[in-house]
């Protein structure tokens, strides 16, 4: 199978490495190539890293990857400037327009985005221009629905958010757009919540006042990359697994400082201290797991709640009747066995 | 690359608008729900319809949900009865001491609310409160009055036949329970303990198309009067404006 851009681009760093070690005069004593070895060595590694700009557009320096990295944030900015100009603009005229000639701009300009981000796609090796019309495009169907929805005064619904998301997911997946994807996973978050709210009789806007609910589906979107692989788009399941997780703790932290929106019926307190226990164990838990599968997204993720977890809870236990400077020294104290501990079993991983 | 995910996300705008566009064609055609002529007093013109940066106009639903403006208030009708009737677990004593949290804990509820226009209804809640006003707004006032609500819109109509003078419109109703002021001064005198209900939400914004449009944008503060008509998915639109 084809190797996809990322897994080009790592194959591609793999070589720029071995390159600069082997370069390195500390390894020139311990692995002495000859003159011939090195220069076959150079000629391999400059076709191998040609031919992975050719066809992937891969960065083959650290300069180019820093420059890269400045093309992705302006395609982004860009784009959503884009956004708020197409949305501004027919805002200021879309009051002079019939109602049928509003509706077929709205209509076409997705259609529009989306057709300019295939045309890109096929002419350009990165996803710079794709992703930017990408992004117009899913704004653009987002301003189609709520025009649609003012022009004719309906009532919200929850399936805009089902439209909206599957729109996301399908252009993410087709051109590998993460912030797309991120997007596409956030409604589908919302639209099971919102789902199951209008099922039960309540008000679909209402959904999250039920943050247990959103949690589990949080969960649900960190599994999938698990049951679902993703061959194609190797750069995916980590998103998947970051949107996850911090809705997930996001929900947690919310119940732990104000337990009433809680599906449990004991009284706000249990509930609120419940979730913080809850809390504090399964951002240790995400760690453990983080660390066992070298997911680096969520040992990140998982050890910053892990922090806000405790804290809030020695805030809870201390702040009213401890000093203040006593207080922040303990916390700092604290801080400073976290990292000692780290340290230790990061230590322990050393080959 | 093949381009079948390339048609789906077309195929996502397309149906969704052409899903859109049907429920609005069933919505307006077939029998009018409601058809209420109202004026100034109870479609307002939104503050920031029109301006530089929207040239959208916008008419905005003013409506009174009922409740007394004095110590004492509440909605009459929305009673514990109602509430109940609505899909709300009112199984907790008032005087339960876990009563505060178990009713908080309680989500808004969808449900369909009767507005009457100047109707009895509203001339009762005036006569009422009028001590309670600093000046005389009988001809200034909305006329436009939440008289009733329930789970099912037919049910509610058929309660309420008179198309000409009651809308039912989809609302979101939340329970609460009610001593929160009572006893904390001499405008909050002691009561016991109540559940109420209130009208969290009613969609209240009525788009203007561009052949009624202009007018609104020329002459803002104009007396008019709007034929607003409700189709069978209980949403408006304008099928006539006079000045």
């Amino acid at each position: 199978m084809e190797p996809t851009q990322s897994q080009a681009q790592q194959a591609a760093d793999r070589v720029r490495m071995l390159r600069e070690e082997l370069g390195a005069p500390e390894l020139r004593d311990v692995l002495a190539l000859t003159a011939e070895q090195r220069a076959r060595f150079d000629e391999w590694s400059s076709a191998r890293l040609a031919e992975l700009a050719k066809q992937f557009d891969v960065d083959t320096t650290v300069s180019q990857k820093r420059v890269s990295w400045g093309m992705r944030i302006a395609s982004t900015l860009g784009g959503i400037a884009i956004c708020a100009a197409i949305v501004l603009f027919f805002l200021r005229y879309w009051g002079f327009l019939d109602t049928w000639v509003q509706v077929s701009i709205v209509a076409a300009l997705p259609l529009m985005a989306l057709a300019g981000a295939e045309f890109a796609a096929l002419r350009e090796r990165g996803n710079y221009f794709t992703g930017l019309l990408g992004l117009v495009a899913f704004a653009s169907f987002v301003m189609n629905l709520m025009v649609l929805g003012s022009v004719f005064n309906i009532v919200s619904t929850e399936r805009a958010l089902l439209a909206w998301g599957a729109f996301a997911l399908l252009v993410a997946y087709r051109y590998g757009l993460r912030l797309l994807l991120v997007l596409g996973l956030l409604l589908s978050i919302s639209y099971g919540a919102s789902l199951v709210t209008v099922e039960r009789g309540y008000r679909w806007l209402d959904f999250g006042e039920r943050p247990e609910l959103v949690a589990a589906l949080a969960l649900v979107v960190f599994c999938t990359p698990s049951v679902i692989r993703h061959e194609r788009r190797a750069d995916f399941p980590p998103v998947y697994r970051l949107v996850g997780a911090l809705c997930f703790f996001v929900c947690v932290v919310s119940l732990s400082e104000w337990g009433v929106p809680s599906y449990l019926t004991f009284a706000q307190k249990n509930v609120e201290r419940l979730y913080e226990f809850v809390g504090l164990l399964s951002s240790a838990g995400a760690i453990w797991l983080g660390i066992r599968r070298q997911w680096n997204g969520v040992v990140n993720t998982a050890a910053t709640f892990f922090v806000i977890f405790m804290f809030t809870r020695l805030y809870h236990w201390w702040w009213d009747w401890m000093p203040k400077y006593l207080f922040f020294a303990v916390i700092g104290t604290l801080g400073i066995v976290l990292v000692v501990g780290f340290q230790k079993m990061r230590g322990k991983m050393a080959v | 690359m093949t381009r079948v995910s390339l048609l789906a996300a077309a195929g996502v705008v397309v149906i969704a608008n052409a899903f859109t566009l049907l429920h609005v064609w069933r919505n307006r055609v077939g029998p009018v729900e409601a058809e209420v002529t109202l004026t100034n007093r109870e479609l307002q013109q939104s503050v920031s319809a029109a301006s530089e940066d929207d040239s959208g106009v916008d008419l905005r639903l003013v409506w009174l949900d009922g409740q007394q403006w004095n110590s004492d208030r509440y909605i009459a009708w929305l009673d514990s009865a109602k509430l109940r009737e609505l899909g709300f677990d009112t199984s907790v004593p008032v005087s339960d001491e876990s009563a505060q949290e178990f009713y908080r804990r309680q989500r808004s509820r969808r449900a369909f609310v009767a507005l009457e226009f100047d109707g009895p209804a509203w001339e009762r809640w005036f006569d009422e409160t009028e001590a309670t006003r600093p000046r005389d707004q009988r001809q200034s006032m909305t006329r436009l009055i939440a008289i009733d609500a329930g789970r099912d819109a037919e049910r509610l109509r058929a309660r309420y036949p008179d198309r000409i003078q009651v809308m039912i419109v989809p609302a979101s109703v939340r329970i609460s329970l009610q001593p929160y002021f009572a006893g904390s001064g001499p405008k909050f005198p002691e009561r016991p303990a109540r559940l109420e209900g209130w009208i969290q939400d009613m969609p209240d914004s009525i788009h203007v198309p561009l052949l009624y449009s202009e007018g609104f944008r020329k002459s803002r503060g104009d007396l008019y009067s709007v034929r607003l008509r409700y189709g069978r998915s209980l949403e408006p639109w304008i099928a006539g404006v006079e000045k």
